[in-house]
């Protein structure tokens, strides 16, 4: 068992599918249940290599720093754990909703693939391997939202992500060539120590494209404008693993390559990430109150979480680099940070799965059409409601508390006058959309039944809506234990 | 000036004026056979840096066959109008 | 030094072309100069004057056949963009907006 197997389950287990559905047609679910087994063994190994980390691997031939490099510590282990929850939880869930689509096993071995990516992504210990795995995810994803390629809009999205998608990868690949350039290596560890221990201007001029180019990917403000079209586009199950747990991926590269590479203390790329997160947030929760279609609407809202997370990241970076001595506020920002991250991949995942129970329901994203859905779908809402309160930030859910961390970190630091201005910005921002997400939530349980003949969903539909609450619930109450998780990823980013 | 110097400045020329050949032409075919001189021009440049295979490489992929790739849906897409 | 002028050069003309065509097949264009850029300046980055460095090349090899295998995807979208409106204008494609 070693790091390499985590990233061989899934691509093994989509190249058995492929080549079961040439002997067996027409068995959407064998399929399924074929990508969950896979998916189990991939989160078999995982629990094996918990304990091992942080561990390093080469593929056989060539030994760092010249060979392919796989390195785990605990922030790659965080995501990879919540791929791998979310991939079978996805999974589960598409049994029955994708029941009625053709061609099924190209969506579970895509399946397989986009799990396979993000991963390698989060595993990967040099930024070559790093860029290849990016790309595995990205064009599985693609495919991915243009599923149903016999309608428009899955096309018309598909294409404008696929366009800003790539470009990108491509200029975060030319970042990483200009790393390259100065350091003569890729290894994340050798670039880390050959790099000269003042700033350079070619320094700066990476990081500005590594944080374009992967935060394409993760929706930063002004390259955001893909995912509001295609999240809605994809089919359910996968929007929730894209605004779960993709957009996650690209917020994980941007942290590796600048915490980890670069390192805060030498640049000070924490008042641009600053800008941006606090830009992103508030743009997106401006927009998100327009929204008539539920699927845009949450779209939205995942473009505002990312902006949380960026800004805690940028809070870290900038004491880092600013204030040395005040640096246990940057662990406690960067906890915080990817306790939202956890927060907003389960929060995010069940309130797109449980709006994918309403919409198989009904046939339509309109939330107009939805009012009043809970007296006929009491489980389905109830847990919707649920995941809607822990990410609007009320208390006493998960989501409370991860913002509340990031907030009390930006006070820590109120003897700048820049963090008092982000604090304020930011507690609005929470306030705003705990307004839209309790608003949404009145509109779904206590307006008239509009949709009278809707009746609650199966229990393969209902039971990974479910599983997902009962997580959001868990994570409240072992908050003490979850709190030892992110302080241990934030110790694995600032060293 | 030396003699690799200005070979290296007119293919860097070469790559640049067939790029924006490729995209201010209208006709799509031309497009496509300027992206490939493009592709031509980068591997010669690929060699001249030392990374033989690299250019093999590049000259049998980029120049062939996403050329050909391109070629190939034109084609189909002109049928499908005329028809 | 002169190539990876010429790299940045190729990354700006993709992104104009992008910015500004309309044509689908003119975006795939686009993309593919900038990956050819970025090639282009991985392989100039790692000549030292008498010899290339062989991690360089092999980060080529590989970013060369993603290229194609983005092209290849990216063609199958414009395939089924065609079957359903009967062009290759992105304009047609603008009722999202970029």
């Amino acid at each position: 068992m070693s790091l390499f197997d985590l990233v061989l389950f899934p691509i093994v287990g989509a190249a058995g599918i492929v080549a079961i559905s040439s002997v067996v047609k027409e068995r959407g679910s064998l399929f399924g249940v074929f990508a969950i087994a896979s998916l189990s063994f991939m989160a078999f190994t995982l629990f094996q290599t918990a304990g091992l980390i942080p561990s390093s691997y080469w593929i056989e031939g060539y030994p760092p720093p010249l060979g392919v490099v796989l390195y785990a510590d605990s922030f790659s282990l965080f995501m990879v754990s919540l791929f791998v929850l979310m991939g079978i939880i996805v999974t589960l869930y598409s049994l029955k909703y994708m029941s009625e689509d053709s061609g099924l096993e190209k969506y579970y071995a895509l399946l397989l693939l986009l799990i396979s990516g993000l991963t390698g992504v989060a595993i990967s210990g040099d930024l070559f391997t790093l860029f290849v795995f990016w790309e595995l995810m990205c064009i599985a994803s693609y495919a991915l939202v243009a599923f149903r390629k016999d309608r428009w809009e899955p096309i018309e999205a598909g294409f404008k992500y696929l366009v800003m998608s790539t470009i990108g990868s491509l200029i975060a690949l030319y970042g990483i060539s200009i790393l390259y350039g100065m350091t003569g290596t890729l290894n994340i560890a050798e670039i880390a120590s050959r790099m000269p221990s003042s700033w350079t201007i070619e320094g700066y001029f990476s990081i500005a494209m590594i944080i374009s180019g992967f935060g394409v990917t993760a929706a930063i403000f002004p390259f955001h404008s893909w995912l509001p079209d295609a999240h809605p586009a994809a089919p359910s199950p996968i929007s929730a693993l894209l605004s779960g747990v993709v957009i996650k991926a690209g917020v994980y590269s941007i942290l590796r390559v600048l915490f980890s590479v670069l390192g805060p203390a030498r640049y000070d790329f924490g008042t641009m990430l600053l800008i941006l997160g606090v830009a992103t947030m508030t743009v997106a929760n401006l927009l998100v109150f327009p929204q008539r279609d539920i699927k845009r609407f949450l779209a939205f809202s995942s473009i505002a979480n990312v902006g949380i997370i960026i800004t805690a990241a940028g809070v870290a970076a900038y004491v880092a680099y600013h204030s040395p001595a005040d640096i246990h506020v940057a662990y406690l920002a960067l906890a915080g940070g990817a306790f939202h991250i956890l927060n907003h991949a389960i929060g995010k995942g069940l309130l797109f799965l449980a709006s994918g129970n309403f919409i198989h329901e009904i046939k339509s994203r309109d939330i107009v059409d939805l009012e009043g859905i809970s007296k006929r779908m009491p489980y389905s809402a109830a847990s919707f409601s649920l995941g809607a309160l822990s990410l609007g930030g009320i208390p006493p859910l998960a989501g409370f508390w991860s913002k509340l961390i990031i907030i009390l970190s930006l006070l820590y630091l109120s003897s700048a006058p820049l963090m008092v201005a982000v604090a304020v910005i930011m507690i609005l921002n929470s306030l705003f959309s705990a307004a839209y997400y309790v608003w949404l939530i009145q509109r779904i349980s206590f307006k008239p039944v509009k949709a009278d003949g809707a009746k609650e969903a199966g229990p393969l539909m209902l039971v990974p809506v479910l599983v997902l609450a009962v997580l959001c619930v868990a994570v409240t109450l072992a908050l003490p234990y979850f709190l030892d998780i992110v302080n241990s990823v934030a110790n694995a980013l600032l060293g | 000036m030396p003699y690799p110097e200005l070979l290296e400045y007119a293919i860097s020329l070469l790559i640049i004026a067939s790029a924006i050949v490729a995209i201010e032409v209208r006709d799509l075919v031309r497009t496509a056979i300027s992206f490939s001189i493009m592709s031509i021009a980068i591997a010669i440049a690929f060699y001249m840096l030392g990374a033989p295979y690299v250019s093999a490489f590049q000259l049998a992929v980029n120049a062939g066959a996403v050329t050909v790739l391109f070629l190939a849906l034109l084609h189909v897409i002109q049928k499908r109008r005329r028809s | 030094m002169i190539y990876s002028a010429t790299a940045m050069a190729l990354i700006l003309i993709g992104i104009y072309c992008i910015a500004t065509k309309h044509n689908m097949i003119k975006i795939i264009i686009g993309i593919e100069i900038i990956c050819a850029g970025v090639n282009l300046n991985f392989i100039s980055l790692a000549w030292d004057g008498q010899q290339s460095d062989p991690l360089a090349s092999s980060v080529v090899l590989v970013s060369i056949a993603i290229g194609a295998a983005i092209a290849a995807f990216a063609l199958a979208f414009v395939m089924n963009a065609f079957k359903q409106t009967g062009s290759s204008d992105a304009r047609k494609l603008r009722r999202l907006r970029w």
